[in-house]
């Protein structure tokens, strides 16, 4: 079966199965089995996801994984077909979607694949009850989306349970696997809500604003939180930066229609972002979210309620499509060449998508900021840290600094409620922008940057949209000063 | 301009052809209470919407008053190709551009005190605007209208964005600018806008980020189009944790007047959902007073730390005198009942005596 679904990621050639390895006719190039998996990564990518924590946290239970399974059976509703064929599962993970497909007998072949090794082997272990009974046959091998290994034209179904936000380039991945589908062919992805993740973490900034910071009641559970809104802003905030992402487990939060623009332009011919689960108010959500940050289970009550209090000053703004906290991001590949026949009157033009400007966003509350930088040589070079906090009205990415013409670029996102405590009694800053405006970078410079220890220095913010807004700083920074910011 | 021409002049993509003649269109209005077409391209005056007769209607704000009686006029009229293109204002467009204000105007009470003219005409811009936008015929958003139009027997129903305005300012401007506030005041206001708006503006979905929407409903059949995504309701407000929970302070004043009983509502209720009424009910007889007056103070007092949403808080005051006529026969009391209604999910219910009596004066208070 791996001979059918892959090729040489070296020449594209034909595989040949041997006992141990996969082998190129062409070029030689062999891919070996480790514990009977095809293992195309080899260790060049991997998951900071452990095993173990990841197994614990989605519990492999009959009842879990079939639940997920009808979820995306029942939004798919009528799309879903008669069988899925030949399918590849991307980001299986320990098998939670794995096991419901091989329990509910719905595909042909099954290829599982993940980028670690070890997650396949709990895969395996999890579900090989099941494959015994399972009439075709189901192989594993690591896939990171970087290997050029799928054959043209080999599979029915592509499927990614939580996996397609993981992948760095994200349009590159679902254009291979437009040429890897039959025609006719599907692919579909859970995947979260960029909409629904804003509200959210707006909400939750909102709820985190309310307790008395001297109050060490929840003090715990409350700085749990605030880093998880913190991490969730700092995804968002750089959604099309493609460099800082690639640091990022959970890389993108797609919002419907752009991931619909993307598949069209790619080449499917249909993609829909239909509800999965859906959380009109919120609140279901924080309190699973807290669940899972291993809050005590007073405060996940007392964040519930809260957020049914709250969250509707953002909540009803999202329309029916985004009033769920996942998407099912379902694509099709036409069944032959989209033949039209122009006649006078007949039919309309195709749709063509809905771009709409970016809002330039800036204004409000005055720039506030508080920052301390030190170059320093070390035995890894020469650095520059970045510390403090940076605070505007509109939302900064970047504090941009220039030491001797070589930019470093410090993102801002780390929890600081002592800056919101301070500055923003009046709440003239968003919440969800004071909470999180921290900075705590340690940036590699260029060993050049500096003559004699010494180089000029300027610094900006870098707001969301684009725009830079320079900062009055000194003009010199020498190796070892701090530099101090205030405004 | 009339909703033909708006229309026609909008570059609106998704939005199928305009390609009939002129000739077959017509633009239907309301006139004294009576839907009306007038052929455009001829002389002929307005005439009663009649069955089965137009092929290409337009028209504007038609669904802001009993919005599924005229989907269902509208399906009537339209011939066996019939087609509409209605103007509806968005819902959540508005919802989101006045809490943006909201913000706005409650910073420029602290940042320039000095302009209160201005800020006791923006303060009624956003009441009037709050009563407008949570009466239930304007709070249907775009998905709702769809169901209206297919529940009406139109075969096929959508909805585009008219003119798409992102980040509100456009319609903010031109909002401010009709206000008759000062130069300095909208300058300020709308640099402010900027920054407060991106928080609610971010949540709207494509459709939703223009003031006005086309709604396009059309009798044929149209193989693009799948039914909306069901509607999910808003779980109710729950007052259990008291962080934001309901209060108000309502005065209830009944008396005798020429035209049956009078009831006197007067002081503010505020909820940290949208509440658009408190209604009063004296033996079983039902009136509504409209949450809609401005009453910054209780945004100083009650909403300090923020907790409620500014609109709600700016816009909390009470004020009106409710007729019941001579529905209710001349009596010493009545049985009364006092509920404050949100936009979506149940009624709250304040913890009002169980009975008025004429000229009695009750406070409910929270």
């Amino acid at each position: 079966m791996l001979t059918r679904l892959f090729q040489c990621p070296a020449c594209a050639g034909r595989l040949r199965e041997a006992e141990s390895s996969l082998s190129c006719d062409r070029c030689g190039e062999t891919i070996p089995f480790v514990d009977g998996i095809a293992d195309l990564v080899r260790g060049r990518f991997d998951t900071a996801l452990s095993v173990e924590d990841y197994d614990a946290s989605h519990a492999i239970v009959a009842g879990s994984s079939d639940a997920q399974y009808d979820q995306i059976r029942r939004a798919a509703g009528d799309r879903w077909p008669a069988s899925l064929g030949t399918v590849l599962e991307i980001g299986c993970g320990t098998g939670l979607f794995s096991r419901a497909m091989v329990r509910r007998g719905e595909t042909g072949d099954l290829l599982l694949t993940d980028v670690s090794v070890g997650m396949l082997r709990a895969c395996r272990d999890h579900i090989a009850a099941d494959i015994a009974t399972f009439p075709r046959r189901v192989s594993f091998a690591t896939y990171s989306s970087h290997e050029a290994c799928l054959r043209d034209v080999s599979i029915d179904t592509c499927i990614g349970a939580s996996a397609l936000h993981h992948i760095p380039d994200a349009r590159g991945f679902l254009a291979d696997i437009f040429r890897a589908l039959k025609p006719g062919g599907r692919a579909f992805f859970g995947e979260p809500n960029q909409r629904h993740v804003r509200a959210l973490g707006q909400t939750l900034a909102d709820v985190l604003a309310c307790f008395d910071p001297e109050d060490p009641t929840f003090a715990d559970d409350r700085q749990l939180l605030l880093n998880l809104i913190s991490s969730s802003r700092q995804s968002l905030l750089h959604q099309d930066d493609l460099g800082f992402l690639a640091k990022l487990e959970d890389k993108h939060v797609f919002l419907s229609e752009a991931f619909e623009d993307m598949a069209l332009d790619i080449g499917y011919a249909t993609a829909e972002a239909l509800p999965l689960s859906t959380d009109t108010g919120g609140a279901r959500t924080a309190r699973r979210l807290c669940g899972e940050i291993g809050t005590t289970l007073a405060f996940a009550e007392r964040i519930e309620a809260m957020v049914r209090e709250i969250g509707p000053r953002y909540f009803d703004l999202l329309d029916r499509r985004d009033a769920s906290q996942t998407f099912l991001l379902w694509a099709t590949k036409a069944t032959g060449p989209a033949i039209r026949v122009f006649q006078a009157g007949d039919g309309r033009p195709p749709a063509p998508s809905v771009t709409l400007p970016d809002i330039v966003v800036v204004g409000g509350a005055g720039w506030r900021a508080h920052l301390t930088l030190v170059a320093e040589r070390t035995e890894a070079g020469l650095t520059l840290t970045v510390e403090g906090w940076c605070l505007m009205a509109t939302d900064i990415r970047w504090l941009r600094v220039v030491v001797g013409g070589h930019v470093a670029e410090a993102a801002v996102w780390y929890p600081r409620p002592d800056v919101h405590r301070a500055l923003n009694h009046a709440g003239a800053y968003p919440h969800w922008n004071a909470i999180c405006c921290g900075i705590n970078a340690t940036l590699p410079l260029d060993p050049r940057a500096m003559i004699d220890d010494e180089a000029d220095l300027s610094v900006a913010v870098v707001l969301s949209h684009g725009a830079v807004i320079p900062v009055p700083t000194p003009d010199r920074i020498r190796c070892a000063q701090p530099v101090e910011i205030k405004a | 301009m009339t909703a033909y021409e708006t229309i026609r002049a909008a570059a609106i993509p998704r939005l199928p052809p305009v390609d009939r003649p002129v000739g077959e269109a017509s633009e239907i209005a309301w006139i004294d209470g009576v839907l009306t077409a007038t052929r455009l391209g001829s002389d002929a005056p307005a005439e009663p919407l009649t069955n089965g007769h137009v092929r290409v209607g337009y028209g504007q704000s038609l669904l802001t008053t009993d919005a599924a009686e005229t989907m269902r006029r509208l399906r009537a009229s339209a011939d066996r190709y019939g087609e509409y293109r209605l103007m509806e204002p968005g819902c959540r467009f508005r919802r989101a551009l006045m809490r943006a204000m909201a913000d706005v105007f409650a910073r420029l009470r602290v940042i320039a005190p000095n302009l209160t003219d201005d800020h006791s005409l923006a303060l009624r811009l956003l009441a009037q605007e709050r009563a407008a936008v949570l009466r239930p015929d304007m709070a249907r958003t775009h998905e709702d209208l769809i169901d209206l139009a297919l529940a009406a027997g139109f075969a096929a129903a959508r909805a585009f964005p008219l003119q798409p305005d992102p980040g509100g300012l456009q319609t903010a401007e031109a909002i401010l600018s009709h206000a008759d506030l000062s130069p300095v005041f909208r300058h300020i206001a709308l640099g402010l806008l900027h920054s407060t708006g991106h928080r609610y503006f971010a949540l709207l979905g494509a459709v939703d980020r223009s003031a006005w929407l086309v709604l396009w409903l059309s009798t044929q059949p149209d193989a693009a189009m799948r039914p909306p995504f069901p509607r999910y309701p808003m779980p109710p407000p729950r007052p259990a944790i008291g962080i934001a929970a309901p209060c108000w302070r309502i005065n209830l004043t009944a008396r005798a007047s020429a035209d049956g009983v009078a009831v006197t509502v007067d002081g503010w209720c505020l909820v940290a959902a949208d509440a658009y009424a408190v209604r009063v009910t004296l033996d079983g007889v039902a009136r509504l007073a409209a949450i809609e007056h401005p009453r910054p103070d209780v945004h100083d007092v009650v909403n300090r730390a923020g907790l409620y949403p500014t609109w709600n808080a700016l816009c909390a005051g009470l004020g009106a005198e409710l007729h019941f006529g001579n529905e209710l026969p001349a009596r010493a009391d009545y049985a009364l009942t006092v509920e404050v209604l949100p936009t979506a999910g149940d009624a709250l219910l304040p913890n009002a005596p169980p009975r008025i009596g004429l000229d009695q004066a009750i406070l409910i208070d929270s």
